[in-house]
């Protein structure tokens, strides 16, 4: 039967996007996929602008990863100025950083997410959200809500504010360390550990309830593909390292500095949205995936206790490599105990009482630099002229690096769940629930801002035929 | 949880770096030494919530786009603010549902009484320099407009 779907808005993710689904005339999937329909172009807005302030700017690309971007923006200036940032200053940002990570993971989980695990996704989309978790399930909201307030907390102490960190410039770090702010850290950190034991099982509990009731998503929502992530010294990493990229089988293809981005990332305008696809480009093109799942598929080891031990049964559930769409909600949970335990490392690393700035001056050319965001590589590169002022700018963000594996897991929901079946509900449900799997922030991938009303559109024959809104 | 001393907090909302966006920022500046918990974010939403100590009452600011001329200050009670999409935003969550998930999961915390004060802006897409002429403005009407509504809040409650 010939129709076509809407739904307006679809909820939880951010930007504005539009997804098509595509039948021939038999009623067969032809393609499916995410349209990006806003622009906001912060690559040209950057221009003009003195390097120095790259950090406090690019921050405010997104209200929900800024702490990626101002960290991404100083890695770069680093380099643009060729100095390197003293330990002490690594060891901060990534103490700031793993508070943002447990913010953002938290944020993700349950707010984002949590409402299709704990209501359903079956569920009234009237009650699927975060008030309705609060309603069913008021003791586990407060912990989670209080996870996430902690990693905004060691954020803001580090960063000198919560949403929009300051701290983290070229040379290094303003912020200054001590015995006081060491004792508090080290107090949210501790608190932080101690709810693991309820936390942990009670995602993976939701996340087992959802695939038994959806089998589908465990036997047809998987994407082979190649990964990205970034690795130091024989472990996952997220503010510096090599990058990885490894193929479907898990196989390392090769590691290079991000300063070498542009010879394996190939960026390509697609006609029908503002967001860019990029492919890695080894040996002929190949779409893939960034993220928490990426990174531990291409790095297996966190060199933590409990996020090492939570990654062998995230393996035995997923494999190794794991390609299960869903597994990424899991490898965010992975993300976050190791998060709350490098923080504790950091913390009490001696290294982390030394120098925090060295002086900087743009003497004119490249800066490239890059971190593991939330969801996925971002890599900011600049060209500053002799005076400090950015001249060209290019930024490489998550979403766009997974838009090729969204769109094909679009295709896998539709046929799973969408064609062939009468719920319109509950399947086009499904359809926004593979598309949030990857937690895509098209405000960053097209540099938009602002809330995202979505539709979904199928078409058979070329034609649209029936619309469904709620 | 810390009990505040303070009858009202004041959240200030917006974007320093943009237009007029940064009508909250600027009123969270000229407030400062005010009597209330002061506080700015840069990003509102449930954000807020750790920021509650008790107060009574709870006054936000921030630019607003309800369709009047630029500058205008809007003074409106909670049961009176538009209702948000049910769309929850990946920036967290509209000042409405962070409200009702406060009152489920932190009632102690959550003030009886809330006023939005928005400053109607025009200028969001460009930077802090092209701040209308009309909400610079207005900054100084809307700091005494919310010392007035400070000092009603106060009468009411009999503590400052």
């Amino acid at each position: 039967m010939k129709r076509s779907i809407r739904i307006d808005p679809v909820t939880r993710i951010e930007g504005h996007a539009k997804v098509f689904i595509n039948l021939n005339d038999s009623g067969a999937l032809e393609n499916a996929g995410l349209v990006v329909n806003e622009l906001r172009g912060f690559e040209k807005i950057l221009i003009g602008m003195e390097a120095d302030r790259m950090p406090h700017i690019t921050a405010r690309i997104c209200g929900v990863c800024p702490t990626a971007h101002h960290i991404a923006a100083s890695n770069a200036l680093d380099y643009a100025a060729g100095v390197k940032a003293p330990p002490a200053a690594m060891l901060l940002r990534e103490l700031m950083y793993m508070g943002h990570i447990i913010h953002s993971h938290s944020l993700s989980i349950f707010v984002l997410q949590g409402p299709d695990l704990v209501m359903g996704l079956d569920a009234d989309p009237a009650v699927r959200n975060v008030v309705g978790i609060v309603q069913a399930n008021p003791e586990l909201a407060r912990i989670a809500l209080r996870l996430r307030s902690i990693g905004q907390k060691i954020n803001e102490m580090v960063g000198g504010r919560g949403t929009h960190p300051v701290t983290s410039v070229a040379g290094g770090i303003t912020f200054a360390l001590d015995q006081e702010k060491k004792k508090i850290v080290q107090e949210w950190i501790d608190e932080a550990r101690l709810m693991l034991p309820t936390v942990v099982p009670a995602v993976k509990g939701l996340l087992l309830k959802t695939l038994d009731l959806h089998p589908s998503m465990l036997n047809d929502w998987v994407a082979p593909s190649w990964g990205l992530g970034t690795v130091l010294n024989n472990r996952v990493s997220l503010i510096e390292g090599k990058l990885r990229a490894i193929d479907e089988t898990g196989a390392t293809r090769i590691e290079f500095g991000v300063e070498d981005y542009d010879k394996y990332l190939l960026e390509s305008v697609v006609e029908w949205s503002y967001m860019k696809k990029v492919h890695i480009n080894l040996d002929g093109l190949h779409e893939y995936r960034v993220g928490p799942m990426a990174r531990m598929n291409a790095m297996r080891s966190f060199g933590t206790e409990l996020a090492d031990a939570e990654y062998a049964e995230f393996a035995k559930l997923g494999g190794a490599p794991c390609h299960l769409t869903v597994f990424q909600t899991y490898a965010k949970l992975v993300e976050m105990i190791w998060a709350i335990e490098r923080a504790g490392e950091i913390i009490n690393d001696a290294a982390i009482w030394g120098e925090t700035r060295v002086p900087v001056k743009f003497k004119g050319g490249r800066g490239v630099g890059h971190v593991e965001a939330p969801r996925g590589t971002l890599i900011h590169d600049y060209e500053i002229d002799e005076n400090g002022i950015i001249r060209a700018a290019n930024l490489i963000v998550a979403t766009q690096q997974n838009y090729a594996i969204i769109n094909r897991s679009i295709e896998q929901a539709a046929q799973s769940h969408v064609i062939g079946k009468t719920d319109e509900d509950a399947l086009l449900n499904a359809v926004e629930f593979s598309i949030r799997c990857y937690d895509p922030c098209l405000s960053c991938a097209t540099h938009a801002v602002g809330r995202m009303p979505m539709e979904i559109a199928i078409t058979c024959g070329g034609e649209i035929v029936k619309n469904i809104r709620r | 949880m810390p009990t505040s001393n303070c009858s009202t907090i004041i959240i200030c909302i917006g974007n320093e770096l943009i237009a007029d966006d940064a009508a909250g920022f600027e009123i969270y500046n000229r407030l400062a030494g005010c009597n209330a918990h002061l506080e700015f974010c840069g990003v509102g939403g449930i954000d807020i919530l750790p920021l509650l100590e008790g107060e009574k009452n709870m006054i936000v600011v921030d630019a607003v786009q309800f369709g009047e001329p630029p500058g205008t200050i809007h003074v409106i009670p909670w049961d009176s603010l538009p209702r948000s999409s049910s769309a929850i935003s990946a920036h967290g969550l509209g000042l409405r549902e962070t409200v009702e998930i406060g009152r489920i999961l932190y009632p102690q915390a959550m003030p009886e009484r809330i006023t939005l004060v928005g400053i109607e802006g025009r200028c969001f897409n460009r930077t802090r320099e092209h701040m209308s002429r009309e909400v610079q403005d207005s900054i100084g009407r809307a700091v005494t407009t919310i010392e007035e509504l400070m000092q009603i809040q106060a009468a009411a409650t009999g503590k400052p």
